[in-house]
């Protein structure tokens, strides 16, 4: 009846007067149109920091027409923005349900014009309607919200529920709420409206105020009949208000009100469109801001424990943090301020570990922002990013919020750093959600790793836990020794973030991973283990070489690696280009991916690929690469260079590029990998300690590697360093490993070189002819091991030419003079492709005689093949052994002739009688043949007495 | 009265002294020379002459160190009792056996074959242990420079088969010494080979024209009435690199026939 009196006069004064021209639906000016007072119970303004104010009201008025007092519009939407950290505690008091908010009020007093019959301890202020009628008030409840929201509260003035669900504002930590009341009743034309929330609901001065009494003044009595039961005070004097524990200025509250008659429009979000010219908008800043913030308290307890307690193990961690709430709580106290930044550094020797990245994944800022109370999981970051779980328990949600720590993506997150942390934490059933981006250093030297979360939620909660994952594939990795370590902790509150909060956090690693446990004792063992070898096990045959080393978790890490081959097992590197240097420098350079994509080194000068795994436990991580060819490098004729993306997980961290010298031997050709000339490994990358664990090269170029035609048992000997931490300073220790190496099939390859001797010049008695001799081996067969090659008697040394002999300290500085050259040799190999050439030298010896040893260059690599000068049945013998296993296409040496420099002499006119040479060679195979052939001085016709033998056609021998 | 004299000298001489067969050893700082040589027969005509064999030999050592100095030339004076008669001797040339093997010079020169000897010496090459080397010598008369000369050929197989040709040049000189051999070794051994001993036995002997020669031929230098005779049978100088020379004179006794 009462209404529809209302709705009848409204009529009648739209009747009966016209509407204002000049105002229309929004707020009067000032702060008669929107005021916001937090007050004491004497009514002075509540200012301290953290404190609960006794009622926090709010005055909302619409514009009015005149004269008839009716508001030019009827509210629709309202949203009332309150400052950040001004929190509202719906546990504080118990909920009114649903079926109550709805059940009209029946008042011993008198009619109630509520339509709420909420218990009274679940009232939480009071409210004013003010319509033309006239203003009446109305209990203000706590209520079950629905779901997707923290809290409800809402009154029901002539039976009109109305409601204000809170969206929670987290921009930077700010947690403020702003208060939604959406589609208000037009039943009744609302020109004013007073909001007054109590700050502590239990205190007994709103007896008079609370439920049948409200409007009902019971003039004798109002707390005994008012009073809220005990029964209900299960939990103590809870405050529901308090105020932001910020001193930073004055408090600011905005509203944003559109109209029935003329509806705003909103954003995607939610929130209003506030360039629709619907929306009316007004803003009440306080006189002054908070003050007493240096009185606060600001304490939390901060602990960081690893889920392991063995060394160098894979490991979780656990990480809370559990303020002090008390303030929040209890009336009579004010609020602690809240914790706006944590600065958690791990203890040195606690790193990342590498094997985390293996099918890791992350998250990127749109995902982040597309994390909602509502999402579902991977919605918004996706779930192969997720490294650990999170909780936030707040006494503002009766269940815990709970979530995920994601991996941020790499150099596209907030910090634009290698590696940070989302933290979301959320209850889709509350609509509550906490979302936090942390910034996550790790030492370059140390890789130790210092966490920061700025900007922590002003949101109380009782208690913040990470939970990183365990397993093999935990983050993290223990320090390498048993001992106590200790994380250091630093807090900086809201309230003034330059104050630092120290605090401590120790755990102990108490066991190794050794067999029985026990801990390591001094520095870490090195017994890497090493394994290598060639695919095709036939002697002389193309193959693929592979290298595979490993180490233990416990061990050093491996810091050096250097190599000798067997002898024989060659590349052939005719036909393959050299990866350039300056190829190599600028893919140091390069991110992992686009490395992957386009690599550095063309592909000509490929020759295998890398295979390495990284970090602690049984899986670790493993990341491609490949291997190239490339020129000198630090004095070696010949360098690989493996260059390796540094892509684990998520974390392109570049590439990792390790070049290797390769010295050949000079005398035997055997291949080594000489660490000494030779990239370190990295052992620490972008901060992340690599833990190299499984490295695997495959040199599997088709027809590269070429086997030794050799089947005596040799070994691949593999030496390696390795280094204990601190890494800036490490400590290297030397381990080593052969692997047996033996061929087979020896027996079938065929040994039968050709060999041609033949003289130039002088045929006479005392003159100095010229020698040249050329092997010709079959291609395919055995390589020749030794050559012993015994010339004609006729021919001596001579004596008077041995002018200059190179000593051997002169040879091995590469400065024989010009006088110890008396010929010189071209040695050409399917190995390379151009030939090997250089000058013979005499050369001092252990032996009688000097040396005559031939120096060959090509394409960098030296080889000098030594031989032995002596004799042997009359005739001048040189032997040449210990020959490279090494194929050859065809090897010429000439030994100088003439007055001045030939070393050969005739004792015999040449052409008086046939010239026979003795040749004996042996294969690696062990075959051997020995020659004859005839010599082949150029006599005149008619000079040469005696008869040419029929091979002595050739001059050759096979 | 002049021989009369000389053979009482060389009586005395013969009484004092016991015949001389040994080496005549100088020395200087950590060089040392022995020289030796032998004359036979030792019954020789007091008059006129009659073909002998000469050996003249020397072996150079360094008392300390690894090798003596280098010879660089030898001069070997023979008593002027004794001389050398090529005649009807083929002369060879250093062309003909140079470089040959033993077997190849004797095929070239072997009629100018005169007498045979050894040689050694060390072969020094830088950071190489000293080796030694031996050859066997053979002498050829022959002619060097355009003049008479002993050609002492040398063929070894170790440590590698090589020939030199030492050219040993006569020269006539006056005085107690009627015959002057003389040689130059640094054209012949390079400049690593270190002479360390040459020995050389000249004997040959040769019908020329009916008559009975030696390529070296003596009489005894034995005053009438005295039967033995006690001379000097030669003078040898050694030059050696650095200017260092050592001479040694060899005294060797005869008997005097008729």
């Amino acid at each position: 009846v009462r209404r529809a009196g209302v709705l009848i006069a409204a009529l009648l004064a739209l009747a009966a007067v016209a509407p204002a021209a000049d105002a229309s639906f929004g707020f009067p000016l000032g702060s008669a149109g929107f005021s916001v007072a937090a007050t004491q119970a004497n009514g002075d303004p509540a200012d301290l920091a953290g404190s609960h104010p006794y009622a926090l009201t709010t005055k909302i008025a619409f514009n009015q027409q005149s004269p008839s007092g009716f508001p030019q519009g009827d509210v629709k939407d309202l949203f009332v923005e309150l400052p950040p950290g001004l929190i509202e505690n719906p546990g504080a008091v118990p909920k009114c349900t649903e079926s109550e908010f709805s059940a009209p009020r029946s008042s011993p007093f008198e009619a109630s014009r509520s339509g709420e019959s909420c218990p009274e301890a679940s009232q939480i202020g009071v409210v004013g309607i003010d319509t033309a009628a006239g203003t009446r008030h109305f209990g203000v409840f706590n209520l079950v919200p629905p779901p997707g929201y923290p809290s409800r509260f809402g009154f029901s003035p002539y039976g009109t529920p109305v409601s204000f669900l809170p969206r929670v504002r987290q921009a930077d930590g700010e947690y403020g709420l702003t208060l939604v009341s959406r589609n208000f009743s037009q039943l009744f034309d609302t020109r004013a409206i007073e909001l007054t929330i109590w700050g502590n609901p239990w205190a007994t001065s709103h007896d008079g105020e609370r439920g049948n009494c409200l409007n009902e003044a019971e003039p004798a009595s109002p707390h005994a009949q008012c009073e809220v039961p005990l029964a209900d005070r299960a939990h103590g004097l809870w405050a529901y208000l308090t105020l932001p524990s910020s001193c930073s200025g004055p408090l600011t509250f905005s509203i944003a009100a559109d109209s029935w008659q003329q509806p705003g429009g909103y954003l995607p979000s939610g929130l209003p469109d506030l360039a629709d010219p619907a929306w009316n908008t007004a803003e009440h800043r306080s006189a002054a801001g908070l003050k007493d913030c240096d009185q606060l308290d600001f304490f939390s307890l901060a602990k960081a424990l690893p889920s392991a307690s063995s060394v160098s193990s894979s490991t979780g961690l656990s990480f809370s943090l559990e303020p002090n709430l008390t303030g929040l709580l209890a009336a009579d106290k004010s609020l602690s301020s809240r914790i706006k930044r944590a600065t958690i550094a791990l203890p040195e020797g606690i790193t990342i570990n590498p094997s985390v990245g293996a099918g890791l994944g992350a998250c990127t800022e749109a995902q982040y922002a597309a994390e909602t109370p509502s999402s579902a999981p991977g919605a918004g970051c996706p779930n192969p990013s997720k490294i650990g779980l999170v909780t936030v328990r707040t006494p503002l949600v009766e269940d815990a919020l709970k979530g995920s720590l994601f991996i941020a993506k790499p150099f596209a997150n907030p910090f634009g750093s290698a590696y940070a942390l989302y933290f979301v934490a959320k209850s889709a059933e509350r609509g509550f959600m906490v979302k936090v981006a942390g910034k996550l250093d790790a030492d370059p030297l140390s890789g130790r790793l210092t966490a920061t979360f700025d900007n922590l939620p002003q949101l109380p909660y009782t208690d913040l836990k990470v939970d990183f994952r365990e397993g093999q594939r935990a983050p993290l990795v223990t320090p390498a020794a048993c001992g106590r370590y200790t994380t250091q902790i630093a807090l900086n509150p809201w309230i003034d973030p330059g104050a630092t909060l120290q605090q401590t956090s120790s755990f102990e690693i108490v066991r190794g991973i050794t067999a029985g446990g026990a801990c390591p004792t001094g520095g870490a063992p090195f017994t890497p283990r090493a394994t290598a070898g060639t695919l095709n096990a036939n002697a002389g045959s193309a193959t693929a070489f592979y290298l595979h080393l490993t180490r233990n978790d416990y061990e050093q890490e491996i810091t050096s690696y250097s190599a000798q081959l067997p002898p024989g097992l060659l590349g052939r590197i005719a036909g393959i280009s050299f990866c350039p240097d300056a190829a190599i420098e600028a893919a140091k350079g390069r991110a992992g991916a686009a490395e992957l994509e386009r690599p550095s080194c063309p592909a000509a000068s490929e020759i295998g690929h890398t295979f390495s795994g990284y970090g602690a436990g049984l899986a670790p991580a493993y990341a491609p690469g490949k291997f190239y060819l490339a020129g000198p490098y630090h004095g070696a004729p010949l360098s690989v260079v493996a260059i390796n993306s540094a892509i684990v997980g998520p974390f392109d961290l570049g590439t990792i590029v390790i070049r290797s010298a390769i010295q050949v031997d000079p005398r035997s050709a055997r291949v080594t990998i000489d660490s000494s000339a030779s990239d370190p490994i990295p052992h620490i990358f972008a901060g992340i300690p690599l833990r190299l664990r499984d490295v695997r090269v495959h040199v599997d170029r088709p027809a590269f590697m070429v086997n030794p035609t050799s089947c005596a048992p040799f070994s691949i000997a593999s030496t390696l360093t390795g280094s204990d931490a601190p890494f800036a300073n490490p400590r290297d220790v030397v381990a080593t490993a052969t692997v047996p190496y033996q061929l087979s099939n020896c027996s079938s390859l065929k040994f039968s070189p050709a060999f041609a001797l033949s003289l130039r010049g002088p045929t006479k008695r005392g003159g100095y002819p010229q020698l040249r001799a050329v092997v010709t081996p079959r291609p395919g067969g055995a390589n020749i091991a030794s050559a012993a090659v015994t010339l004609p008697p006729s021919l001596f040394l001579a004596q008077e030419h041995i002018g200059e002999i190179c000593t051997r300290t002169r040879f091995r500085a590469d400065a024989c003079p010009a006088g110890s050259i008396v010929g010189k040799a071209k040695a050409e190999t399917p190995l390379l492709s151009e030939p090997m050439e250089g000058a013979v030298f005499l050369r001092s010896s252990d032996n009688s005689l000097p040396d005559l040893v031939a120096v060959l260059h090509g394409r960098g690599v030296r080889i000098d093949l030594e031989g032995r000068i002596d004799s042997h049945r009359g005739g001048i013998r040189g032997r040449f052994e210990g020959l490279p296993d090494a194929p050859l296409t065809r090897f010429t040496m000439t030994i100088f002739g003439g007055r001045k420099r030939g070393i050969l002499v005739n004792s015999e006119n040449l052409c008086r009688s046939p010239q026979i040479a003795d040749a004996r060679f042996l294969g690696h195979s062990n075959a051997g043949v020995v020659l004859k052939p005839k010599v082949n001085p150029k006599c005149r016709k008619g000079v040469r007495k005696h008869r040419r033998g029929k091979s002595q056609a050739t001059g050759r021998g096979r | 009265m002049r021989a009369g004299a000389l053979s009482v000298l060389a009586f005395l001489l013969a009484l004092a002294l016991p015949p001389a067969t040994g080496a005549e050893v100088v020395q200087r700082g950590h060089l040392r020379v022995a020289f030796e040589g032998e004359l036979t027969p030792h019954l020789l005509p007091r008059s006129g002459s009659a073909p002998v064999s000469v050996t003249v030999g020397a072996k150079i050592s360094a008392t300390a160190g690894p090798v003596p100095p280098r010879l660089r030339r030898i001069s070997i004076a023979i008593n002027r009792y004794g001389h050398l008669t090529p005649g009807g001797l083929p002369v060879c040339r250093v062309e003909q056996i140079q470089p040959a093997t033993t077997k190849g010079a004797l095929e070239a020169c072997r009629r100018s074959l005169v007498g045979e000897g050894s040689f050694s010496a060390n072969v020094l090459l830088p950071e190489q242990a000293p080796f030694p080397s031996y050859g066997k010598v053979y002498a050829y008369n022959g002619t060097y420079n355009g003049g008479p000369a002993i050609l002492a050929h040398v063929y070894g197989t170790e440590p590698a088969p090589t020939s030199y040709t030492l050219p040993f040049q006569v020269a006539r000189t006056k005085g107690t010494y009627g015959t002057l051999l003389s040689a130059s070794l640094p054209q012949v051994t390079s400049e690593w080979g270190y002479v360390t001993g040459l020995s050389l036995t000249l004997d040959r002997t040769f019908s020329f024209r009916g008559e009975r020669r030696g390529y070296v031929s003596a009489s005894c230098p034995a005053p009438t009435g005295f039967a033995l005779a006690t001379f000097p049978l030669a003078h040898s100088t050694f030059a050696f690199t650095g200017g260092v020379r050592l001479s040694a004179t060899l005294s060797r006794s005869c008997r005097a026939r008729g």
